[in-house]
């Protein structure tokens, strides 16, 4: 982007910081949300349980592991899609 | 202000940033979840067994919360890790 003065970028990269900040809790959140929702069902005790805990750990990893692959199937449809696009465009 | 304490206090701004609105959203989580599962039936005040219920889904969930949160970043460092493993060899 060009006509920006320094202090305009810098308050740009800023507030683009903040969104991503923000978009990364709120992608945290649901990840709490929904493990917890998945592992944990017993109110009788105050602690988490070696069950609870290892069933949670798992959840997160099945979560992240999850997001990357999926991200990676976007990055190739993404990839397939342009250059049949391109090539349209080139006939 | 020389650099580094320039970065210091950048660091500082950013970390409380990210732990308000870690609170915030972990509050309105705990609220919505641990209601949704203690009161399924809300009546015009709360049991004490609803009350204690309530008590025990916070503490939980701020439990998992702090294991989402060490598994995370585990998981992550060992991201790193093998990365920097594999473009070394």
């Amino acid at each position: 982007m060009e006509g920006l003065t320094p202090a305009e970028q810098r308050e740009l990269d800023q507030r683009l910081q903040k969104r991503q900040v923000k978009e990364f809790m709120t992608v945290f959140g649901n990840l709490v949300d929904n493990c917890f929702n998945a592992c944990v069902d017993d109110f009788t005790s105050k602690v988490l349980s070696g069950r609870e805990t290892g069933c949670i750990s798992r959840c997160v990893i099945k979560s992240m592991t999850t997001q990357a692959r999926l991200g990676e199937r976007f990055a190739e449809l993404n990839a397939a899609m342009t250059a049949e696009m391109q090539q349209k465009m080139s006939r | 202000m020389d650099s580094e304490a320039v970065k210091k206090e950048i660091i500082r701004q950013a970390l409380q940033a990210t732990n308000t609105t870690n609170a915030r959203i972990l509050i309105e989580n705990i609220n919505e979840k641990c209601f949704e599962r203690c009161v399924p039936k809300p009546g015009s005040s709360l049991s004490s067994s609803e009350q204690t219920c309530l008590t025990q889904c916070m503490e939980k969930y701020m439990q998992a919360w702090n294991q989402v949160n060490a598994t995370y970043i585990r998981r992550i460092q060992q991201e790193m890790a093998n990365n920097s493993f594999s473009s070394s060899s």
